[in-house]
Formats: structure tokens, sequence, C-alpha cells
């Protein structure tokens, strides 16, 4: 046995190392152990009202946030069902909420709720027709506005999209964030770390994905949760191992971690009817893209869009692939339409700090300009 | 026996036969006992035949017969035990020994989930396998030289860097596989075939004891959403109107 050998003649292979992983895992437990199992962790704490509520689902209005800024807006930022409002205002330094009431946009925010088995039967046509335009009715009324920018993030862009090209006089603009609009793009222009969901929900028969959702009635938001862990699960295992272990010297990096993870946390169950159109109508069918898509008995024409569109996407999105997304610029050739590419994944547009420094600059010039 | 006929046949003339001989005897002879003794000797030489008969007819081998397990779950195959789900699997013409089928087919249900399972864990497990080869290598190949130093060795960051490129690299492939998804729908099916089944007997207990079935619940919610469309369509002819 020499020196740097063990006594298997193999390399004393990182003893120091080993020792600082030890000791950085003790330190990680004492940082989770005063969290009280998170309980002290607090997302989306930017000050705001209820104005309008139906049921479960209610609308919020931001506090404004003294600046020099021009008024801008108003603004309504809708996320889908599939995860929560919420990521936008993941804390104070990552919150593109503060950024955009910042810039002096007046900004609302729409909380689907947690549905239950009782909104079962709630499909596209309740949420992309009746709720929102509910909301958009309470925001005119709020802030003495004719029209209202929509601000769509993933399936939310969906329900956006669909509005304005239903209701082109209520919609002042339309920024969709992450939003598949073509979702057999990727079919033509496949990378294989993206996508991966599109080719899951392919390969699986109708029937079958009706099936999964009647189980419940619900499309569960476990499930969901599972799946999204499932697309990277290298990733997926590291990030509680290895990541979560080099965090133990960095607080505030531990803090945003678990703000994360609690954001993560809060799936809800996704509502059976309009689980039914999102999986089998526009992941298997591609409705949407070939104008077959219905909502309030109409087939939904994205040619439609009048008003000016910013198109936001993540050139790292493994859950929605890039050309997936901006498949509406070919719908929308000519018109008033704008693209803006963040070199990040899908949840980096939003938290990001690189993000943090494009997106909400690029929405405020860019209402500044329609508005 | 005879060799004229089938061993169905066989196992029929003996059973008439004995039937016919045991109404036919004058209770105080003392011949009867014999003669049932005779009859229920033949009746296990037929059931013998009979048995053997069948096992020849439905086995092809030493695999696909009645005594290979792989047959005991497949009600397609042509083993003896596939004709035994075909009829527990038949259409409900009676409620004869409905609980004791549904008991079976449940566990049925369970074992193909099981399997399948089994299957997506090996196909995945294949992947990670893979995963670590490839990292191997790639480690060997950079750090693996002769003689090296512990100034030469790669950091822990490196490390897992490096293993978690690899492992993306191999499961982002292994994912979209024709194999993984063909193991990730039967997972699929199989789990649902299990719930569905459950939901099915759970449902029939409720009926049993007079609670509401989730199929009433749920056609509930079906009527209240109905109606809340209505009431809505009602206001907006209204402020139409207005």
């Amino acid at each position: 046995m020499s020196a740097g050998q063990d006594r298997f003649g193999m390399p004393e292979f990182g003893a120091t190392d080993l020792r600082a992983i030890a000791e950085r895992a003790i330190k990680l437990g004492q940082r989770l152990a005063a969290t009280k199992g998170g309980s002290t962790i607090e997302i989306a704490t930017t000050p705001k009202d209820e104005i309008w509520r139906d049921g479960k689902i209610r609308l919020y209005r931001y506090r404004p946030i003294a600046s020099d800024a021009l008024p801008l807006g108003p603004m309504l930022i809708m996320h889908g069902l599939i995860g929560r409002q919420s990521m936008t205002d993941l804390e104070p330094g990552r919150s593109l909420v503060a950024r955009l009431l910042g810039a002096g946009i007046d900004l609302y925010v729409i909380d689907w709720g947690n549905p239950g088995r009782a909104d079962q039967f709630n499909d596209f046509t309740d949420y992309a027709e009746f709720h929102l335009g509910d909301a958009i009715a309470a925001i005119r009324t709020t802030s003495g506005a004719r029209k209202v920018a929509l601000f769509g993030i993933c399936q939310g862009g969906v329900f956006a999209a669909c509005h304005a090209a239903r209701h082109p006089d209520t919609v002042l603009g339309l920024v969709l964030t992450v939003t598949p609009i073509d979702f057999h793009a990727d079919i033509l222009d496949p990378t294989p770390d993206q996508g991966l969901l599109n080719v899951w929900v392919r390969s699986l028969p109708a029937q079958l994905l009706a099936d999964l959702i009647d189980e419940c009635g619900n499309l569960s938001g476990q499930l969901t949760g599972a799946l999204f862990q499932q697309l990277t699960p290298a990733r997926t295992l590291a990030k509680y191992t290895s990541g979560l272990v080099d965090l133990a010297d960095d607080a505030e990096a531990l803090e945003t971690f678990l703000r994360m993870e609690k954001w993560l946390a809060d799936r809800p169950d996704h509502p059976g009817a309009a689980a039914k159109e999102w999986l089998i109508g526009l992941y298997l069918e591609n409705r949407l893209v070939r104008g077959e898509f219905h909502v309030a008995g109409e087939a939904v024409d994205l040619a439609a869009i009048e008003c000016p569109v910013l198109n936001i996407f993540g050139a790292e999105d493994h859950i929605i692939p890039p050309p997936c997304s901006r498949a509406l610029g070919g719908i929308l050739a000519g018109r008033d339409y704008q693209e803006l590419e963040i070199p990040t994944g899908h949840v980096g547009v939003f938290v990001s700090r690189r993000a943090q420094q494009m997106v909400a600059p690029a929405i405020s010039a860019w209402l500044g300009r329609i508005g | 026996m005879s060799d004229r006929g089938t061993a169905d046949q066989d196992l029929f003339q003996i059973w008439l036969a004995s039937s016919r001989a045991f109404f036919a005897a004058d209770p105080s002879n003392s011949l009867i006992a014999e003669s049932l003794k005779e009859k229920c000797a033949a009746l296990f030489a037929a059931w013998n035949r009979f048995a053997q008969t069948y096992a020849e007819a439905s086995s092809t081998g030493a695999q696909g017969g009645p005594f290979d397990p792989v047959g005991w779950l497949d009600a397609a195959g042509s083993s003896g035990f596939g004709d035994l789900w075909r009829w527990f699997g038949a259409a409900d013409g009676t409620d004869l020994w409905r609980e004791e089928r549904d008991a079976l087919t449940a566990s049925r249900q369970w074992i193909a989930y099981a399997t399948a399972l089994e299957r997506y864990r090996t196909v995945i497990g294949a992947a990670w396998l893979k995963a670590f080869k490839r990292f191997t290598e790639e480690m060997a190949q950079d750090y693996g030289q002769p003689g090296p130093t512990s100034d030469g060795l790669p950091g822990w960051e490196v490390i897992q860097t490096r293993w978690q490129r690899a492992a993306s690299a191999e499961l982002a492939m292994a994912q979209r596989s024709d194999e993984f998804l063909a193991a990730q729908r039967d997972l699929i099916r199989t789990r649902l075939d299990c719930s569905a089944f459950l939901r099915g007997r759970i449902g029939r207990i409720a009926e049993m004891l007079g609670l509401p079935t989730r199929a009433e619940v749920d056609d509930l919610h079906q009527t209240i959403h109905g109606l809340k469309r209505d009431l809505r369509a009602l206001h907006t002819r209204l402020d139409d109107g207005k």
C-alpha cells in the first residue's frame, strides 16, 4: 500500500470531500429543523385585496407600490389549473409581481382555488369563457378601464388566448408565458430532453387517458406532481440529495429552495372535464392549432386575436418545448406579435435571477407601448 | 373403461349407470354396498382418465400446460387455467359464487398490476444501470490514468455534475423508447383495472347498505353544474334584454 492508496490499492478518494459533505449534512439538518417542518416558510407575501369571488375562485388586486413610473394596465395574471399563481411572487428578491408593480402596472391575479370532486365537470368553457370573462368585468368595473391586458402562464396562457380570440373588444393585449399552442410542434423539432410529456401523452390511447381522469373524477395533483418529477429523474434525485447538501452553507439559497418546494407541493387537483380537453383534445389531438378546439360551443380561431401579443418562452423549457409556444407566431404573422426568449427552463422564466432582469422590464415596456 | 368414447363421455356413462343402479337396487340387498364400491372405483378411474386426457389436450409440452404458472394468469392462453379464467370471466348469467368470482378476479388483476410494475421497474432499472456504466466509463477515461495523485482527482461538485449529466442523457433516451412507453401504458392500464374493479365492488356494498354510491354523487354534481350553466344563460338573456 503506497501513499494516496487505500488497503485495496485504490486511490484514497475524496476523504476531505466526504468530511466536508458530512459537516454540511449536519448543518443542513439544523437549518431544516429551524423551519419547523416548513411552517415558517412563506410565499406570495406581496399585499393584495380580494375584489371578486365566485365559489372557490377569487380575484385579487395588488396594492400599488409607490414609484415614479407612469401608471400602466390594468393587467390580469392567470396561472393554469396545474400548479398555482403564487410562483410569480415567490419571495421579495424574486417576485415578478413586485417588479411589475414597481413598473407602475395596475396588477390583478386570479386564484382558481382548490377544485374538488364537485368541480369535476368544469371544462375550458367554464374557465376560459365564463370565469375569465367575469374577472375581466370585475377589473373593468374596479379600474374604470375599457380593456384589460391578460398575462397567461402555461395553461393559463391557453385560457387567455382563447378568450382574446373570442372577445377582442375587452382584451388590451396578451402576454403569454411558456404557453403551448401547437402541442405537436415537438415532433418536427425534437430535442431529447424536451417534450417528454408530449411523447408520453401521445403514447396513450384517448380512452386510457379518460379512464385515468375518471378514476378520481379529477386529474390528481399528486399524480401530476409525480409526473413532473419523473420527467427529469436524475435532476430530481440530485436536487434532494447532493443539491440539498450543497445549500447547507447558504441560508438564503436554502430558503429560496424551501419556498420553491412549498410552491411545488401546493398542487391542486385539475377538474376532470377540463383535464380531458387538455390531455385528449390538445396534447393528443392538437385541436387548438387546427381550429377545432371548442369553447362555449364554438371552434376557437386563434387568427381572430386582434390585440398585440408578447410571447415569452424558456429556451430550456423541458415541459413546454419552445417550438410549441412559438407556433403562435405563424398564426399571427404580420400582426403586432413579439417574442422573448429567456435562457432558462419552465419555472425559471418566473423565478431565476436572470429572468427577473428580463421579463418584467420587457412586459412594462410592451405595455407602455400598447397602452 | 371402454376406449370407444372421449373421457367426458366415459364420465357421463359411469354417472348414468351408477345412478340407475342406485335407484334400482333393493335397500335390503346386501349386495348394494358392494355394487356402490365398484361403481365408485369405476368413477374414480374415469375421472383419472378424464384428467389425464384433458391435461394432454391442453398441454403443449413443458410450457403453456396447466401446471405452467405463466398460464394461470392468462385468460387468453391455451392452458387449462386459461379455460378456467374464461369461465370466471364469462358474462354474468347467474349470481352464483359472485363474491368468490370477484375475489378471484381482484386477485388476478392485482397480480397483473404487480407484474406490470415489475416490468416497468426493470426497464427503468436497466436505464439507470446504463447511465451508471456510461458515467463510470467517462470518469475512467478522464481520471483513470495510471498513478493518480489526490490533486488529479475530481472534486465532489465535478462528480455530481458529471453523474447528473450522464444519467439525464441516458434516462431521456430510455423514457422515449417504445419499450418504456409500452411498460408505462401497461402499468397505467393494470392499475386502473384494479381500482375500477374495486370501486365497483365498493359500490355494490354501498348500495346494499343504503349508502350513496359514487355514481349517484357524480350525477348530482353534474346536475348542479348543468343548473349553474342554465342560470348563467338566463342571467345573460336578462342582461341582453335590458
